[in-house]
C-alpha cells in the first residue's frame, strides 16, 4: 500500500447470528486480521446456519459461534471464504497476528482457527481435507494421504501442544484412564481448552501444497530419535504419529519454536486443477480473448526482426505483394522483444544473428512468457550447419527458413502459420464464449430453486424448518425443487430430476419450471396435478426425454402429507424425536413418457414430530469413498443418527449433505439435491427474511 | 445358555449417551453408517466364551471415553477370545492403533486372545504399516 494514501476497502464478512455485536466488533477491529483496520469498512452478513449464506457471494472472513458443532464446521465447504475463525472468549487475537497472512506471509488459500475445546470433538481433519478438495487445492486421489497426515499433526498439536498432555511410552490401562480424565479436565479449563488451534493451507506457485498447524502450547520440536522412529515400534502405546506423518508428505518442519508444524505435499497431476487461473496473473492484459474484430490472415500483424535494413525491406516487399500489409519491424533482439510486447504480433519472422540479443535469446524470452507461448516464430538464417538449426527449434522456433529467401516459400510458410494461429484463436474464443454462456445457464438454473431466505421464511409460516442443499454437477444438470404455498395450512413441495444432464436437461428444467408456475391451480390433489403437468410436458418434450418428480402437500391442520410420485426417489418420513424413519412409496410413471399416465395420491400422517426428506438420485447413486453407493439402510441410519445426536435442533438436509460431501468426489457427475421439512416446535426459531 | 449384552454408546460433545436394549438376540441390522464417521460406536455380544465387539465409525484420539466404556464393558465377560470386528471402522489414526494395543494388554491380563477382524481400506493399510500382524491375530 503506498504511504500517505488511504484506500477505502469494503469487506464482507459472514457471521453466526448468535454472536453478540460487541464480540464481532472486537474481532473485526483487530489489527490481527487486517493490516490497517481503520481503512476497512466491513459489511456483516449474518446467518443462523451456514446454509443461510448465498453461495455466489464472497466473504473475507467467517466468524463461527463459540463451541461450534458439525453444522458450522460445514461452513468450510459451503462458504466462498478463505478464513474461518471461531469466536470464543479466550481467543487471543494478538497471537493470531503472525498467522493471518500479514506482511511477509502470503495469503492463505484456507485458514481455520478453532478453540481446543471445540476442535477436540469435531472431525476437523476430515472437513479440512474435504474443503481443500472442493477448492481444487488437492485432487481426490491424494486426499486420503493428506487427511491421514493432517489428522496426526492436528492431534499432536492439540493433545501435546495445547493440552500439554504426555502420552509417551508404554501406557497401562490405568494410566490411560487417568489420561482420559485429565483430558476432560483440561478441555473444560479456560487455560487449556481456550487455546486456539489454527490450520492453514496455501498453494505454492510450483503446485506444492503447504499445510501448517499452529498451536498455542509451550512448543515442542521432537528430538531426532523420535523423528526417525518406525511406525511399527512396539515400545510405545501412542508413539506412531510423527513417523506416520513423515511417511505421508514431502517435508515436515517445525517453526515458531515448535508451536507450528508445517507439512508439504506435492500435488497429483491428475488434472483437476481448475484454479490455475488464479496464479496466471503475470501482469498481462490477455488480448487473446474476445477478439472484437476477428482478424483475417491478410490483416494479421507480422513482426520482421532483422539487423540489416535491406533484408527487412526484401521480406516486407514479398509480404506486401501478397497482401500482408500490417507489418512491424525490429532492428535487433532487444528491439524485437519490445515490439512483441507493444504489438503482440500474430507471426514473428526472426533473424538468428543479430546484435544485442540474438535470435536464440529472443526465442527463449518469447517462450518464457505465457502470453506469447503460442505465437508462431519463423527463424530465418544463412546457417546451414545442422547444429544451429536444431538449437533454434529447441529454443522455441516454430519453423525455419533459409537465406537467401525464396519468395514462394516465404509466402507459403507465412500463410500456413498465420492461418493456424487464427484458427486456434477462434477456437479459444469460441470455447471461452461457450464457457461463459454455460456459466450463465448454471446461474439461471440455480435461480430456479428458492433462495434460503425464501424457503426458510415460507417454512416458518407453516411451522416447518426447511433445509436444502443443491450442488450442480460439473456440467449442467436437470434437478430442481420448489415450494408452493396454497393456503394458510397447506404448503406444496416438489422435486424434479430430468434424465441426463448437460444443456438439454437444463433446458427441460426451464420448460417445466414455467409450466409449474403458469399453472394457476396448485390446489388440486397431487395425482391430478401430476397428470395435468404430464400432459403438458409430453407435448413439449422430445421423444426419449423424461423427468422424475414428486409433488406433495403438507397439510398442517389435518396433520397429513399427501403426495403423488412420478418415479421419484422414495421420500423418507421420520420422527424428529426418536429418529426412526421409513421409506415411502415413490413408484409411478415418469413424466413425459406416456400422454395419459395416471398417478396415485398417497397419504401419510405428518404431525408435530415429523420430518420429511426428499432427494435426487445422486445421493444414492454416487460412488463414495468406500467404493459403494449409499444403501437404503445406510440412509435411514444417517437420518436416525443425525436427528438423535442433535436433539432435532439441526438442518437435516444440510447435515446429510455435509457428510455426503466428505465422502463423495469433489466433482459430481449428476446434480445433487436434498431437501428436508421438519416440524419446528419453537415459533421464531427461524427468523424471517 | 446364550447371554446377550448389547450396548450402543456414543460420545457426543462431552456427554456419553448409553442406550441399553433388552434381550434382543444378536445385532440389530444395518448399523454401518456414514454418519458414524464422526465417533466410534460399538456393540458387544458374548456367546460361547467369545466376546464379539462390532465397532463402527471413526476411531481417533478423541474416542478415549467410548473406548474406556468398551473395555469396562467386556472386562466382566471373562471370555477366552475377544473379536474386535472392525469391518465398519472407516478411519483410524495412530491413537486408535494405540487403543487397540491397550485392548491387547488388557486381554493378556485375563488370558484373552484378541482378534482383529475384517479391517477394510484405510484401517487395513494402517494395520499393515504398523505391522500389527505381529501383535494380533488378524482375520478377514
Amino acid at each position: 500500500m503506498p504511504a500517505g494514501k488511504k484506500p477505502h476497502i469494503e469487506q464482507t464478512i459472514a457471521v453466526a447470528q448468535s454472536l453478540a455485536q460487541e464480540d464481532i466488533t472486537k474481532i473485526v477491529s483487530s489489527s490481527a486480521l487486517w493490516e490497517q483496520p481503520e481503512n476497512i469498512s466491513v459489511k456483516i452478513t449474518t446467518g443462523q446456519t451456514p446454509e443461510d449464506f448465498p453461495n455466489q457471494r464472497q466473504y473475507s472472513f467467517c466468524i463461527l459461534p463459540p463451541q461450534i458443532g458439525r453444522d458450522w464446521l460445514g461452513s468450510l465447504t459451503r462458504l466462498n471464504c478463505t478464513h474461518f475463525i471461531e469466536y470464543f472468549p479466550e481467543l487471543d487475537l494478538d497471537d493470531l497476528a503472525p498467522l493471518a497472512g500479514k506482511k511477509s506471509h502470503p495469503r492463505y488459500d484456507l485458514l481455520v482457527c478453532l478453540s481446543t475445546r471445540s476442535a477436540y470433538h469435531l472431525p476437523v481433519a476430515r472437513k479440512f481435507v474435504t474443503s481443500l478438495r472442493h477448492r481444487c487445492l488437492i485432487g481426490d486421489s491424494i486426499a486420503p494421504a493428506v487427511e491421514m497426515a493432517v489428522q496426526e499433526a492436528f492431534a499432536n498439536s492439540l493433545v501435546h501442544g495445547n493440552l500439554e498432555l504426555d502420552t509417551s511410552g508404554h501406557l497401562s490401562m490405568d494410566s490411560f484412564m487417568e489420561l482420559g480424565d485429565e483430558t476432560e479436565r483440561r478441555l473444560a479449563s479456560s487455560h487449556h481448552g481456550g487455546r486456539a488451534i489454527i490450520l492453514t493451507a496455501r498453494r505454492r506457485k510450483n503446485g506444492q501444497l503447504v499445510i501448517a498447524i499452529n498451536d498455542q502450547g509451550d512448543g515442542f520440536t521432537p528430538p531426532e530419535e523420535n523423528a526417525t522412529a518406525e511406525i511399527s515400534r512396539k515400545d510405545t502405546t501412542f508413539g506412531r504419529g510423527l513417523p506416520l506423518i513423515k511417511s505421508l508428505c514431502q517435508t515436515v518442519n517445525f517453526t515458531r519454536d515448535g508451536r507450528t508444524i508445517e507439512l508439504t505435499f506435492t500435488n497429483d497431476t491428475s488434472g483437476d486443477n481448475a484454479n490455475t487461473g488464479l496464479f496466471g496473473d503475470l501482469g498481462h492484459p490477455l488480448t487473446t480473448t474476445a477478439e472484437d474484430e476477428l482478424r483475417t490472415a491478410r490483416n494479421a500483424t507480422i513482426l520482421i526482426a532483422d539487423d540489416t535494413m535491406l533484408s527487412r525491406e526484401i521480406i516486407a516487399s514479398y509480404l506486401r505483394a501478397d497482401g500482408f500489409t500490417n507489418l512491424v519491424f525490429a532492428k535487433d533482439g532487444e528491439d524485437a522483444i519490445a515490439q512483441i510486447k507493444a504489438h503482440n504480433p500474430d507471426l514473428i519472422i526472426l533473424d538468428i544473428i543479430m546484435p544485442k540479443i540474438d535470435g536464440y535469446g529472443v526465442c527463449k524470452a518469447v517462450r518464457a512468457d505465457p502470453a506469447y507461448a503460442e505465437t508462431p516464430i519463423i527463424a530465418q538464417t544463412a546457417l546451414e550447419e545442422h547444429e544451429g538449426r536444431t538449437r533454434i527449434f529447441e529454443d522455441g522456433a516454430t519453423d525455419l527458413i533459409l537465406k537467401p529467401l525464396n519468395k514462394a516459400e516465404l509466402i507459403a510458410r507465412t500463410t500456413i502459420h498465420i492461418e493456424n494461429r487464427l484458427l486456434v484463436q477462434k477456437l479459444q474464443a469460441y470455447q471461452e464464449r461457450t464457457q461463459s454462456e454455460l456459466e450463465l445457464a448454471r446461474d439461471m438454473q440455480e435461480n430456479l430453486n428458492p433462495a434460503p431466505e425464501s424457503y426458510r421464511g415460507i417454512g416458518a409460516d407453516y411451522g416447518l424448518r426447511i433445509s436444502a442443499t443443491f450442488q450442480m454437477s460439473s456440467e449442467l444438470g436437470g434437478d430442481m425443487w420448489g415450494l408452493v404455498p396454497i393456503d394458510a395450512h397447506r404448503l406444496g413441495v416438489y422435486i424434479v430430476d430430468f434424465a441426463g444432464h448437460g444443456l438439454g436437461a437444463a433446458l427441460n428444467t426451464f420448460r417445466l419450471h414455467s409450466l409449474i408456475w403458469s399453472e394457476q391451480s396448485h390446489d388440486q390433489s397431487p395425482d391430478v396435478y401430476l397428470q395435468v403437468l404430464n400432459r403438458h410436458l409430453k407435448r413439449l418434450l422430445p421423444i426419449g426425454q423424461y423427468a422424475t418428480m414428486l409433488y406433495g402437500i403438507v397439510d398442517r391442520s389435518k396433520g397429513i402429507f399427501s403426495y403423488a410420485s412420478a418415479a421419484c426417489t422414495s421420500p423418507v418420513l421420520g420422527n424428529s424425536v426418536t429418529g426412526e424413519a421409513q421409506f415411502l412409496d415413490g413408484s409411478g410413471v415418469p413424466l413425459g413418457v406416456i400422454r395419459e399416465a395416471k398417478y396415485e395420491t398417497r397419504e401419510v400422517p405428518f404431525d408435530k414430530d415429523s420430518f420429511l426428506l426428499l432427494y435426487s438420485d445422486a445421493l444414492i447413486e454416487t460412488t463414495l469413498d468406500h467404493g459403494k453407493f449409499l444403501s437404503e439402510q445406510e440412509l435411514l441410519s444417517v437420518c436416525k443418527d443425525t436427528v438423535r445426536d442433535s436433539a432435532a435442533d439441526i438442518d437435516l438436509a444440510a447435515q446429510i449433505a455435509d457428510q455426503f460431501m466428505d465422502r463423495a468426489p469433489a466433482k459430481l457427475d449428476d446434480d445433487f439435491t436434498i431437501v428436508s421439512l421438519q416440524s419446528a416446535m419453537i415459533p421464531g426459531l427461524l427468523s424471517k427474511g | 445358555m446364550i447371554k446377550i449384552v448389547e450396548v450402543i454408546a456414543q460420545t457426543i460433545h462431552n456427554q456419553v449417551k448409553i442406550k441399553k436394549h433388552g434381550l434382543s438376540r444378536g445385532f440389530t441390522v444395518g448399523y454401518t453408517l456414514f454418519q458414524e464417521c464422526l465417533y466410534l460406536n460399538y456393540k458387544t455380544k458374548l456367546s460361547d466364551n467369545i466376546t464379539t465387539v462390532e465397532m463402527t465409525g471413526r476411531f481417533t484420539f478423541g474416542d478415549h471415553s467410548s473406548f474406556r466404556k468398551l473395555i469396562e464393558e467386556v472386562r466382566d465377560h471373562d471370555s477366552t477370545t475377544m473379536v474386535l470386528d472392525i469391518a465398519g471402522v472407516e478411519f483410524i489414526d495412530s491413537a486408535g492403533l494405540g487403543m487397540l494395543l491397550l485392548a491387547r494388554d488388557e486381554g493378556e491380563k485375563s488370558s484373552t486372545t484378541v482378534v482383529l477382524r475384517g479391517a477394510q481400506g484405510q484401517v487395513k493399510r494402517m494395520l499393515e504399516v504398523a505391522r500389527f500382524d505381529t501383535l494380533f491375530k488378524l482375520e478377514d
